[in-house]
């Protein structure tokens, strides 16, 4: 910051200026479009919020020193100490921005003259695949938006249950803690394979899980076509549903109603 | 001109540059440059002037009849702030680079004017 009162670095500014001045491509630039004619550009906010709030930023140790130093001084001085540093805090946020704003409208018209012309091209030629064979695009578009869904869906569901099985219920767990979310034929082929009166959770009021669990958040598990919630109240029949499509996935609640505590 | 260029020239020279950009843009009728402390100080000096007229304005014509008081208000209501921005302009214009070079860097360098201001009245007023 001590360059910012070095009379070198005020010169390199005002040659800046004169740049930006010349090439007009800053916020002094002339030409501008009719939708920026304001009394105030379009910086001048941001410029006013970045200062005011850089000055609240360095307010806070000189503050916290002349807290220190104001206890043993009259009211009057410590007015007259505190303007000089409050001038000071002033000056050095306004050099920041400042210093800010010229770094940053170089880099901006740097980042038009190299990268952006590639990024218009492949817009360009994206436009062009999409005019040329839209249905291939739109398939290739949903194929890309199935794939990530499934991998967001297929993403262990971390879960502490206590007790993590019962006499009549089972989870499908991935590995301790964390439940494997399956498609509904997969939750139906794992509670089948559990015994000949193990299902898919039905949500039936008459059942009573023993013992039953506690989660410490709520999940999705199957029932039906449809996902049902269960939370912290362990296995009740649920009052919040979520429906299914092709792909979806859940976690998997396998019941055994024959077995009754 | 490249960063060379300027570079080499002085001080003065550097400053009386950049003022005639500043300046040409500044009193550009087409209104293309706002983001400029001079641009401030045109807005708040014609809009003084342009309050300063309208007082004048109604003062001079109180006596007059109410019908004629109001052509003239209405009318004087437009010329006057065309008058204040050319005043504004001609005061901007005629003061000289080193005026115009401060009172940029007294808006421009708000929070220090601001603090100061405040500080000087807080400091006269206890």
């Amino acid at each position: 910051m001590k360059h910012y009162f070095s009379s070198r670095y005020q010169r390199h500014k005002r040659i800046l200026r004169i740049l930006s001045l010349q090439d007009g491509y800053d916020s002094y630039r002339p030409r501008r479009p009719s939708s920026e004619h304001f009394i105030f550009p379009r910086y001048t906010w941001v410029r006013f919020f970045l200062t005011f709030g850089l000055m609240m930023i360095l307010s806070v140790p000189s503050a916290f020193v002349l807290r220190v130093v104001f206890s043993v001084l009259s009211p009057k001085v410590q007015i007259m100490l505190m303007i000089p540093v409050v001038m000071l805090i002033g000056f050095l946020a306004v050099e920041i921005v400042d210093d800010y704003f010229l770094r940053w409208e170089e880099a901006f018209q740097e980042f038009r003259r190299t990268v952006l012309p590639f990024i218009v091209l492949a817009l360009v030629v994206l436009i062009y695949f999409v005019i040329k064979n839209p249905a291939e695009i739109k398939r290739s578009v949903s194929d890309w938006q199935e794939s990530v869904n499934e991998n967001v869906q297929s993403k262990p569901q971390p879960i502490v249950a206590s007790p993590n099985q019962g006499l009549n219920w089972r989870l499908l767990f991935e590995s301790p803690n964390y439940l494997k979310k399956t498609t509904r034929n997969e939750s139906e082929i794992y509670c089948r394979s559990l015994g000949a009166d193990w299902q898919v959770f039905d949500g039936d009021k008459m059942f009573i899980a023993h013992p039953n669990p506690s989660f410490d958040r709520s999940f999705y598990v199957w029932h039906g076509l449809t996902g049902a919630v269960l939370d912290k109240y362990g296995i009740q029949p649920p009052k919040v549903f979520v429906t299914s499509a092709v792909g979806t996935r859940f976690s998997t609640l396998c019941i055994n109603k024959r077995i009754r505590p | 001109m490249s960063y060379e260029q300027l570079n080499a020239m002085s001080e003065y020279e550097l400053m009386n540059l950049e003022d005639s950009l500043l300046m040409e843009r500044e009193t550009n009728s087409r209104l293309e440059i706002k983001n400029s402390s001079g641009r401030f100080v045109l807005l708040v000096m014609s809009a003084a002037i342009w309050g300063l007229l309208m007082a004048i304005l109604a003062r001079g014509t109180v006596s007059f009849r109410p019908q004629l008081h109001g052509m003239i208000s209405f009318i004087g209501f437009f010329v006057s702030l065309g008058v204040a921005v050319g005043i504004s302009h001609f005061i901007w214009r005629k003061s000289s680079v080193d005026v115009r070079f401060y009172i940029r860097n007294i808006v421009h360098y708000w929070p220090v004017t601001f603090s100061f201001v405040v500080g000087v009245i807080v400091l006269l007023k206890s």
